[in-house]
């Protein structure tokens, strides 16, 4: 069997979550079947990437977006722990305390907005990263540097403190968020 | 049209899955030789990008059992065999398709057709 053939099945099945051990079933059979018939996988299947998408096989859940967007939970509180210990080290070393303003508020706001966002549509970035690599390049570089123009004018800009804090207390909520994830994810089977 | 495809693809979409159901009343079997059988029954050449969605939509609906087999000093085959659900609907599509058939001919042939709706189904009857 064409070997070309076979990984652009796997990689479009993988794309549309399927699990393994269907993945080898449905080739299995594709070169069992080209085997006894002397066709190529092309003339006897047609496309691989058709072929994968009519067979609809069972799609692990798993891998589903919204699966995704739950098991990025954590990692998010572990992002906003990690933006409240910087900016309460930072105050602990400027004084007086830490302020946080709306545009402080916005960068992680962002950050767990792209994080969802990917989740969320991770299978057509997936499928523009594997068949065009060169345009998800370009939209890569173009977004982070429209989603940093925007932090840093926002940042600058929105810099009237909503809330006061000490830095100490900022560094003491920080780590505890921090820890407690560390010590969820170790418990986690 | 192809000269391995002797039928317009619309009509085999039709009737392809009764056939394949009816290949597979013989005896459980494979994907090749389902295809074989079909190809010299008249059918044409099937292709395996149609077969074999089929016969997962069958396995999907309880219609086939699939299990694979070691191969023949080759690759392991997968073999398909009619569960009861499967035979029971062989045997519906089959009648429905067979008097569906009587209808058409009739209309093409010029024969009138009476119609009869009942709560449950409708009859179409071919009259002289």
């Amino acid at each position: 069997m064409d070997e070309e053939w076979a990984e652009s099945f796997v990689v479009e099945q993988r794309l549309l979550g399927v699990e393994g051990a269907h993945i080898g079933a449905a080739l299995s059979e594709v070169e069992s079947h080209c085997s006894e018939n002397g066709q190529s996988a092309q003339l006897a299947f047609g496309t691989p990437v058709e072929y994968a998408r009519s067979l609809q096989l069972p799609v692990n859940l798993e891998h589903s977006p919204q699966a995704v967007t739950r098991s990025l939970v954590p990692i998010m509180v572990q992002v906003l722990g990690m933006y409240l210990l910087n900016w309460s080290f930072e105050a602990a070393l400027r004084g007086p305390g830490l302020e946080i303003t709306a545009g402080r508020l916005l960068i992680p706001a962002v950050s767990l907005l792209a994080m969802v966002a990917i989740a969320r549509f991770a299978e057509p970035v997936l499928r523009t990263v594997v068949y065009h690599p060169t345009v998800a390049g370009i939209r890569a570089w173009l977004t982070f540097f429209a989603v940093a123009a925007i932090c840093v004018a926002a940042f600058t800009s929105l810099d009237e403190a909503i809330w006061r804090v000490s830095a100490g207390w900022g560094l003491a909520a920080g780590a505890a968020v921090l820890t407690g994830r560390c010590g969820v994810g170790d418990r986690a089977p | 049209m192809p000269s391995d495809q002797p039928w317009p693809s619309e009509w085999l979409r039709g009737v392809l899955e009764v056939c394949v159901l009816r290949v597979l009343a013989d005896g459980e079997t494979y994907g090749y030789a389902i295809a074989s059988r079909l190809a010299d029954s008249g059918l044409g050449v099937v292709k395996g990008g149609t077969l074999y969605p089929l016969l997962n939509r069958l396995e999907s609906a309880g219609l086939v059992i699939a299990q694979w087999r070691a191969g023949d000093g080759g690759p392991g085959r997968k073999y398909y065999v009619l569960t009861g659900a499967g035979h029971q609907e062989l045997q519906d599509t089959a009648a429905q398709r067979s008097h569906f058939v009587e209808v058409t001919e009739g209309i093409i042939a010029g024969r009138r057709v009476v119609v009869e709706h009942e709560a449950d189904r409708t009859t179409a009857e071919v009259v002289s």
